[in-house]
């Protein structure tokens, strides 16, 4: 039977507003990116209407979860990824080493497309943007889901955790092991329980987990809730992510400048006037300090090297470089945990 | 057609078969599936995921042994539920809806797990 939207319920505003979007793209058979603005947020891409990858920092991504999950070592994870790198498509790739099946490539693809729509559509929405221009993502979809599938499959999900008893909010509640749980590696635990109660140190949410253990953020907060019916484990603290966009403050706008008026940008924060002092004028160039490592790094260069080398410093401070074999060594672990 | 979907077709291609679905485990979630689901399926896809994660071990070694099959059998109708891959409490699984006024409940079952090891090629 193929899934209908019509059989989704009313899940909360930001869900309305993506599936209210993400059919509209639909019917007009777009290729883009729908951009999500929220907490998490994400970028859909959409090729034909139809999704191919979702990226947000609220699931992690499926290179993530062959990776972590012990599908797919990093070496040869990072062989595949070199090779990629020159021209060929990661998936092809994986499958044409031997790495992963082509069935199980894409199912875990569908899973943890599903996953992260769920991560998106349960967080926060403000608003969503489409935008035409297309972009590369690293494992798409070759057969895109269809949005309706999509939508159906993100509808039951906030419904099941909506009747949970004992829920755990994936990015919210923070968990710590009951004491009269099973101690970690015990081995009275089911696997999937025990690695859980080995992270639950009470900093840690469902989707901090998620990105630890390269599972599904929707699988672990099903896990933790049965674990929290089940006393083994207990929510500690809850993790602040801000107000809803109707509650929010308004936003600063930019004035624009006048003849005897600079112009006032709005992301500057208001001087702090002390009487009797006059306020100092910004320096022409902003330096950094002496005992800076940059400025030692400098002092290593040539003159002419500098340029490039400030490219190159600027492009990593900016963001991840695309073409970069990704930090599997936990760099995550220390980003989830927030 | 994706791959999954070709090969999940060949499942339906096993006498007395009515349809046939790959199954999240973690989540219950219908992957992909063919032939005539019946229209709870997707409530009962996620109670069976829980039952397999419930009683299943990703151990062979272990003395519980790995989880193979579940099978859910009534006067006319054959459920089965087999592992294609389960471990940590994630992982995939096969349904498959039997007629049993068609076939010999025990005969597709065989049929259908000489399938499995090409099901995800």
């Amino acid at each position: 039977m193929e899934p209908t939207v019509q059989e989704a319920p009313a899940l909360g505003a930001g869900y309305d507003l993506i599936a209210r979007t993400l059919l509209a793209c639909e019917v007009e058979r777009l290729s883009g990116v729908l951009r999500v603005t929220g907490e998490p947020g994400g970028l859909i891409h959409l090729t034909d209407g139809n999704v191919t990858a979702i990226e947000t920092a609220g699931a992690p991504g499926p290179d993530l979860v062959l990776v972590r999950s012990g599908r797919i070592s990093e070496t040869s994870w990072a062989g595949a990824f070199t090779a990629a790198a020159a021209g060929g498509l990661m998936g092809s790739e994986l499958v044409r080493r031997g790495l992963i099946e082509e069935g199980e490539l894409e199912a875990v693809l569908r899973i943890a497309l599903a996953d992260a729509m769920f991560a998106v559509a349960g967080g926060r929405v403000h608003e969503t943007t489409i935008e035409h221009a297309t972009t590369l993502t690293l494992l798409p979809l070759e057969q895109p889901a269809a949005p309706g599938w999509l939508l159906f499959e993100t509808s039951r999900r906030l419904r099941v955790l909506a009747c949970a008893a004992g829920l755990v909010r994936h990015d919210q509640d923070r968990v710590t092991a009951d004491p009269a749980a099973p101690a970690a590696g015990s081995g009275i635990l089911p696997p999937g329980q025990d690695e859980i109660i080995a992270l639950a140190n009470g900093r840690r949410t469902a989707r901090d987990m998620a990105f630890i253990l390269g599972r599904g953020v929707y699988s672990l907060s099903l896990e933790l809730t049965n674990m929290h019916a089940n006393g083994l484990v207990n929510i500690t603290s809850r993790r602040n992510i801000g107000p809803a966009r109707h509650q929010a403050a308004p936003q600063p706008t930019a004035v624009p400048a006048t003849d005897d008026q600079p112009a006032a940008k709005a992301s500057e924060l208001p001087r702090r006037h002390q009487p009797g002092r006059q306020p100092r004028s910004a320096p022409a160039e902003i330096r950094p300090p002496p005992s800076s490592a940059l400025l030692r790094l400098l002092r290593l260069f040539p003159t002419g090297d500098r340029a490039v080398l400030a490219r190159e410093v600027g492009r990593g401070s900016s963001g991840r470089d695309p073409l970069s074999t990704p930090d599997f060594s936990g760099s995550a672990d220390a980003g989830a945990e927030t | 057609m994706s791959v999954l979907d070709d090969s999940i077709r060949q499942i339906l291609s096993v006498e007395g078969t009515r349809a046939a679905a790959v199954i999240d485990a973690g989540t219950g979630m219908i992957v992909c599936s063919a032939g005539e689901l019946d229209p709870g399926i997707g409530d009962a896809a996620a109670a069976m995921a829980q039952e397999a994660r419930a009683v299943g071990s990703d151990e062979s070694g272990s003395a519980q042994g790995a989880l193979e099959e579940i099978a859910t059998v009534s006067d006319r109708w054959c459920h089965l539920l087999e592992v294609l891959e389960l471990r940590r409490g994630e992982g995939l699984l096969l349904y498959v809806d039997v007629d049993r006024s068609m076939t010999n409940v025990a005969l597709a079952g065989l049929q259908v797990r000489k399938l499995i090891p090409g099901l995800l090629g």
